[in-house]
């Protein structure tokens, strides 16, 4: 195996030594732990783990190499992906390249032969924290100096880094898994605008499904112009997206909300989005201790009863107190956290869980056509 | 919603006993359902004819009928129980087959289908409804067409071109099923499978040889809540029967795209077929090259694959379809493991391989090419961190002595052949074709197993170059091969080919030590670590990173060990898994903290809760020992899991294990067979004459000497492996040139062979000072027929007070001057009204269930509070809950009843294709049915109709008798004629017969023209066939002759001694009495 050393330290002072089949260099960034067993492509390049270093508890990775249309975004988002054994050689149909090739072209490292379920014991038991990984300093006070040194990710606005610079229209939709390719979106009967926090494709993919034409903007929206284009109906409603690190710093953000809440612009939120409304209404979010990150999770549907297994990546829930102004939709059978939010005074309505998948289960897709539902007029 | 609670009284149905397709895994999945439903609050009624399961223990179910699975046996079950439901997903095949058979009759009005309806049973085993089905919710399929004669499927054949796939409608495990590769095949096996089918229908399709095949295990519940519990991919391409691939979890070459297709296409078919709730799976291919996804098809029922899935994962999936059917949601059940709702989807971070175990070594005229039809016996389940490990693992696990990959000897062609005929041992062959030179693109083309697995293969080939004497000294690399899964065994034996140093296992181990490499364990948590395991049910693996501290697990309870038998195979079954599950009950019922370990995902021994704590693990010394290490267990208990952890208890005492019970020394005295005939002398008792041969020519003498017929075997198999009786010198010299390669080394064992005897089984059980006799069991075939293949009758039927009372005292003596404290089981043969002792095992036999189940004494429990150290008489009266136990004659023996038990075995004959259903010194059945009643006639009866051998009460018996046993035709026809039988049989028979003044007339051998007798086999004239045998089966006629009673299943004897006992059911006849149904409770009672 011609794999170079790695070195990697966690704040709680761990130190192992591993090696490296991704990019050369010393990365810094918050380790958490993703238990899907299938879906590392999409998990790589999903925006949302900007910052991050994903451990995968599935041990064998690489099996199915990488193919462009498993890209949730343009490129590889997160710092670093851990896992117990890469397999160089994939068998897929499918498969375009190699994971080590993307990961290279990607600038993101690649650590395997590391005992992953320790990592993920460490993580369950004391939190997420913060790591260093190095395939040049494996000196471990060297280590430490250097991620102490750096900014922890909450000090990071990494929104501003994934979040699209210009705005455009997404054309595209849903895979579809017996031709292998993704269909052309249906005639929309709505329009909306999605705030790009670092959104995954596979959204839009499910938005543009559910028959509403989706514009993409930057984060530096201005909540002004969307209202006046909500009242001239030029757009129908705005959808929030999912998105990296800690909503409670993105102050900007919450005041544009503010304005739409007020306005009452129809709204729709996943993951960073929902967390986002809950702030702009006045209830701040709390971290978890490991977070959710997963394609397993039980979420039951408070008004069918049914229970959605879902794809989850969040490391921070709203507060159960929320409820003074919502009604719950939808709680994590795990840990009884809120995983879903009707307002009660205004057509907004968000969700903790990944409804889109990719990867993950796709039963709860069915939100986006509750999108359409709320906006049509 | 909680529990039902309309319901009462609820009748769940076994599978019967132990044939190729369904083994101990409906014992694991019955014996949950039992259990759940009764901390429920039913009332549990259970039908299961096979006494060697646990869920056939008298205190689980309210009311347990060990009797044949037959309509009109549960007809008068469910009158008389008042059943309000059935749940007959549970039973495998059986259960579902004759639970569909008796709606579709009329049978069940009133009484409520559990788990699945009807309409979906229906839908999803209906290969025309179920097609119909998968068009309608747009899935694809692969062509096909059904066929009711050989000229329509012809037609078909025609239409699809070969290779093609025929397949018999509602048949266990694909049984009559197979792939053609040209129309005279084709022909062949069209007939076959429109023969075994009931409905006489086969399906023929377009063939997916060689694309992939996976399986999902999934759960539905009544709010019509999904979950996947487990992906399964096989490594054997299509065309193997899943059962027969070896296969790994999770899949692992899918992307998420094609594994959520996969998933959401596994639930519209569950919707679909309408599986209210409970477990189904679904099997799906896939063809490589443009992803198109076939369904193949679904079970509407727990399985195989679902034991499998259970224990790869953790999840229990039978206990959760138990809840599911009688009215909970999965949201409200909890996962024991972890605390959390069972509504979830688990996760693992380890991967799993199963191997199969075949036996067709017992059976060398079996066709030993793999197909859809399934043909292995048992197999064994490996965890790893990563496939390399896993696999290596899972091959160690197999009881074939394999350290691994190990070598072939075979020259380049026969290799290649090898890797693309689908055969038992094809994965070594691969392995053999890299050390060979070929590539990963050359193997592929030849057998269509995918590259990934491939890879792996080959880099752990290519890595045993690296594995030198210098790899002792280098921890890096060291550890990497211990992570890749290399045994100590293998490293040893690729140090001596690599380094040509002499080189031992322990040499490796200690080398290992040193280095500070040791096997760790990890937790099968259903979560990939996300939430705290609250049950240690655990796996080694090498760790990759070398942590300064390995966490251990932690007890200050005094603790027991427990070794399991490993995978099932003949000879080694449920019967040793009923033993090691009793030692876990009985140590908990002590406060002891009980170990199970073992590689068997089948059994209930590794169900998570049957224990304190649970190891998956090789039965091997390297990883036996580490657990040793690692837990310091008080004592071990090596003598309930068969031959397999027996074998071990030396090497263990070694290293200072504590066995308990029996030691070691007493093991080996019992199997050391100089040492035990000095014991024999000693004691006055008598073993039949024999010798030990070193060379043929001595043999020959020796054979002289005690006169024929003697009986030969090889010394170093145990089991009966290579046994035989031989009759002359011609064939004891055929014999030595042909079946064994005797030296030094290898000596042959030659016994005078007891013609005619009548042969004993007696289980005991010892503390050192008493002796309490568990049961006396006379078989009903004469010796040499394997004691496991030989019916037997509890108590004896035909043996006088005196003698029975001579071998109870002589066991007695036995075990006492052994010295052996636990179980004991001794063979006797009884010879012209002298006792003969054949064999000591102080170890729990295979009779030990059955025993248990006819006294109502669990004499694995009471034996594992004597090896615990309690007195016999204590634990006894423990147990003694049926007040079974008396003392007589200075003897603990149990106080009959006024039943007989009957026990009969059931054999593969008819899945093997062109295995000859000779019965011989060598075992074969791989299971057991019980028949009870208080007549030895009747109880024969029930047991014959549990085998599926139902003895017929008219038509015509066709007799045919070798020379040797034709003095008694007349007899046995006697007994025909009077019950109105018409005789048919051949020349010489008939003379015979004709001569005593029977009726009877002659039909043609085969050779002798025609019509002959399988011209009236075939035109069904045939109710029964009484067919006796010698060695020179070969003779053709007699071959056919049994191959087409297999084949039209038709109910056969081929002894004089089973005869007399289908003449002596007969005298008692009245199908009403042999199909009475009564709990075993009100037996023992």
């Amino acid at each position: 195996m011609g794999l170079k050393q790695a070195w990697i330290y966690l704040e709680n002072g761990a130190y192992f030594e591993a090696k490296s089949f991704g990019a050369d260099g010393t990365s810094v960034g918050e380790i958490v732990f993703n238990t899907s067993l299938t879906g590392y492509q999409e998990i790589m390049s999903d925006p949302s783990y900007a910052g991050q270093f994903v451990t995968f508890t599935m041990p064998e990775i690489g099996n199915v190499g990488v193919n462009d249309q498993d890209m949730e975004s343009t490129k590889a988002h997160a710092k670093g992906m851990l896992v117990r054994n890469y397999q160089p050689r994939h068998s897929s149909f499918r498969a375009e390249d190699t994971l080590e090739a993307f990961l290279k072209e990607h600038n993101v490292m690649g650590i395997c032969e590391i005992d992953t379920r320790f990592l993920t014991k460490t993580i369950r038991k004391e939190g997420a924290m913060m790591m260093i990984a190095s395939t040049e300093i494996s000196d471990k006070d060297e280590l430490k100096r250097v991620l102490e040194a750096s900014p922890r990710i909450e000090d990071v606005n990494y929104i501003e880094i994934v979040s699209t610079k210009t705005a455009y229209k997404h054309t595209m939709s849903t895979y579809n898994s017996r031709e292998f390719k993704y269909d052309d979106a249906p005639k929309p009967e709505a329009k909306i605008v999605a705030l790009d926090f670092g959104i995954k494709r596979n959204i839009l993919n499910e938005i543009t499904s559910a028959k509403i034409e989706v514009e993409v903007i930057p984060n530096s929206f201005d909540a002004e112009e969307l209202i006046e284009r909500y009242n001239k109906r030029e757009i129908d409603g705005v959808f929030l997206s999912n998105g990296p690190g800690d909503p409670l710093v993105l102050k900007k953000e919450q005041e544009q909300i503010k304005k739409l809440i007020a306005a009452k612009v129809p709204m729709f939120g996943i993951c960073l989005g929902h967390q986002l409304l809950s702030i702009s209404h006045g209830y701040d979010t709390f971290k978890l201790k490991f977070g959710h990150h997963g394609g397993n999770h039980p979420v039951k549907n408070i008004k069918t009863g049914f229970v959605e297994i879902t794809a989850q990546n969040h490391n921070y829930n709203v507060p159960e107190n929320i409820v003074e102004i919502a009604d719950v939709t939808h709680v994590n059978l795990f840990d009884n956290t809120i995983e879903g939010l009707k307002y009660k005074d205004g057509p907004i309505f968000s969700v903790q869980h990944h409804p889109e998948s990719s990867p993950g289960p796709k039963e709860s897709r069915y939100i986006f056509n509750q999108f359409l539902e709320l906006i049509k007029r | 919603m909680p529990k039902r609670t309309d319901i009462h009284t609820i009748l769940l149905i076994g599978s019967g006993p132990i044939v190729i397709g369904q083994a101990c895994e409906f014992d694991y999945s019955g014996t949950q359902a039992v259990k759940t439903l009764k901390e429920l609050g039913y009332r549990v009624v259970l039908i299961n004819s096979n006494p060697a399961t646990i869920m056939t223990d008298p205190e689980f179910a309210d009311r347990t009928y060990i009797e044949p699975i037959k309509e009109e046996v549960i007809a008068r079950i469910i009158e008389q129980e008042k059943v309000d439901a059935i749940l007959p997903t549970m039973g495998g095949q059986t259960a579902l087959n004759v639970a569909m058979s008796m709606y579709k009759k009329g049978m069940l009005e009133g009484v409520e289908f559990l788990g699945a309806k009807p309409e979906a049973i229906s839908k999803g085993e209906d290969r025309k409804l179920f097609n119909e089905a998968m068009i309608k919710i747009g899935m694809d399929l692969p062509k096909s067409k059904n066929a009711y004669s050989v000229e329509e499927a012809i037609e078909v054949a025609k239409e699809f071109g070969f290779p093609v796939i025929s397949r018999a409608s509602f048949t266990l495990a694909g049984g009559g099923s197979g792939v053609a590769y040209n129309m005279e095949e084709f022909e062949k096996l069209a007939q076959e499978g429109i023969s075994a089918s009931p409905i006489n229908e086969i399906e023929i399709m377009e063939s997916m040889l060689g694309w992939k095949e996976y399986e999902m295990e999934v759960i539905r519940d009544k709010a019509d809540n999904c979950i996947v519990v487990c992906s399964i991919e096989n490594f054997d391409p299509m065309g193997v029967h899943t059962g027969d691939s070896i296969t790994v979890a999770p899949a692992l070459t899918l992307t998420d795209k094609e594994y959520q297709r996969m998933r959401d296409a596994s639930f519209a078919i569950l919707r679909e077929i309408g599986v209210d709730t409970g477990g189904s799976n679904v099997q799906f291919s896939i063809n490589p090259k443009n992803g198109r996804m076939i369904v193949i098809e679904m079970n509407p029922r727990v399985s195989r694959s679902s034991a499998l899935a259970s224990k790869a994962t953790g999840y229990p999936i039978a206990k959760v379809a138990t809840l599911l059917a009688v009215g909970f949601t999965l949201d409200e059940i909890t996962n024991d493991i972890t605390g959390t709702p069972a509504a979830f989807e688990p996760v693992i971070d380890y991967v799993v391989t199963k191997i199969p175990r075949f036996t067709f070594e017992k059976f060398p005229e079996a066709i030993n090419t793999l197909s859809t039809s399934m043909k292995s016996v048992g197999e064994v389940m490996a965890i790893g961190r990563t496939f390399k490990e896993s696999v290596q693992k899972a091959l160690c696990s197999l009881e074939t002595n394999l350290a691994g990959f190990d070598e072939i000897d075979a020259d380049d062609e026969f290799v290649r052949h090898e890797i693309r005929r689908p055969n038992a041992d094809r994965i070594l062959y691969v392995a053999e074709g890299f050390r060979r030179g070929m590539s990963v693109e050359d193997i592929f083309d030849t057998c269509n197993i995918d590259p990934w697995f491939l890879y792996q293969i080959e880099e752990l080939i290519a890595f045993e170059k690296e594995i030198t004497a210098s790899i002792l000294q280098d921890e890096v690399l060291f550890r990497r091969a211990k992570t890749y899964g290399f045994s100590d065994k293998k490293i040893a034996q690729l140090i001596v080919k690599n380094s040509s140093v002499a080189c031992k296992e322990n040499d490796v181990y200690t080398a290992r030590k040193a280095l500070g490499i040791h096997l760790e364990y990890s937790e099968v948590d259903t979560c990939a670590a996300e939430f705290e395991a609250l049950t240690p049910y655990l796996y080694s693996s090498t760790n990759i990173t070398k942590h300064a501290n390995i966490e251990k697990r932690k007890s200050d309870k005094k603790k027991v060990m427990i070794l399991g038998g490993g995978p099932n195979r003949i000879g080694q079954g449920i019967e040793f898994d009923y033993c090691c599950v009793h030692a876990a009950f009985a140590l908990k019922e002590m406060g002891i903290e009980t170990i199970m370990y073992n590689c068997n995902p089948e059994t209930v021994s590794t169900d998570y809760d049957t224990s304190d704590v649970l190891y998956f693990e090789p039965i091997d010394f390297e990883h036996v020992r580490e657990v040793i290490e690692n837990e310091n267990p008080d004592g071990i208990i090596v003598h309930f899991g068969g031959q397999t952890p027996l074998k071990l208890a030396n090497a263990l005492t070694n290293i200072g294990a504590k066995i308990s019970g029996t030691s070691a020394a007493v093991i080996d005295l019992a199997e050391d067979r100089e040492k035990f005939s000095d014991f024999v002398i000693k004691n006055g008792l008598k073993q039949p004459a024999n010798g030990l041969a070193k060379t043929k020519e001595e043999s020959y003498a020796i054979a002289e000497n005690l006169g024929y017929p003697v009986l030969v075997r090889p010394s170093y198999v145990l089991g009966g492996r290579g046994m035989r009786i031989v009759y002359s010198l011609d064939e004891l010299k055929k014999y030595m040139d042909l079946a064994v390669s005797v030296s030094n080394d290898a000596p042959v064992l030659i016994d005078k062979f007891l013609d005619q005897a009548v042969e004993l089984d007696v289980d005991a059980i010892s503390d050192g000072k008493e002796v309490y006799i568990g049961g006396v069991m006379q078989h009903i075939e004469e010796a040499g027929i394997h004691s496991g293949d030989s019916a037997c009758s509890l108590p004896p039927v035909t043996l006088s007070k005196e003698l029975i009372a001579q071998v109870e005292r002589d066991t007695k003596k036995i075990a006492l001057g052994l010295g052996v404290i636990g179980l004991m089981n001794v063979q006797y043969a009884i010879y012209q009204n002298e006792i003969y002792l054949i064999e000591v095992n102080p170890r729990a036999s295979r009779t030990v269930p059955f025993v248990s189940k006819a006294t109502g004494l669990p004499l694995a429990k009471v034996a594992t509070r004597v090896m615990m150290g309690e007195k016999l008489r204590d634990a006894l009266a423990f147990y003694d809950k049926f007040n079974v136990v008396m003392e007589e004659n200075d003897l603990l023996k149990p106080r009959l009843k006024n039943h007989v038990a009957v026990k009969e075995a059931v054999f593969p004959f008819n899945k093997l294709f062109g295995a000859d259903l000779v019965l011989s010194p060598e075992m074969k059945s791989t299971g057991e049915v019980m028949g009870i009643s208080t007549n030895f006639g009747v109880s024969f009866a029930k047991a014959q109709i549990a085998a599926g051998n139902r003895i017929p009460t008219k038509g015509t018996c066709f007799l045919s008798f070798i020379d040797m046993d034709k003095k008694h035709a007349p007899e046995i026809a006697k007994g025909l004629h009077k019950h109105g039988f018409k005789l048919v049989a051949t020349k010489g028979t008939q003379k015979v017969i004709e001569e005593a003044g029977i009726p009877c007339e002659v039909v043609f051998k085969i050779s002798e023209g025609r019509p002959n007798i399988e011209d009236s086999m075939k035109n069904g004239e045939i109710a029964m066939a009484i067919n006796t045998s010698d060695n020179n089966t070969s003779k053709k006629d007699a071959v056919v002759i049994r191959q087409e009673v297999l084949k039209r299943n038709i109910p056969y004897f081929t002894t004089l001694s089973a005869a007399r006992a289908a003449i002596l059911a007969l005298d008692e006849a009245g199908e009403d009495t042999w199909t009475s149904a009564q709990a075993i409770q009100d037996f023992l009672a």
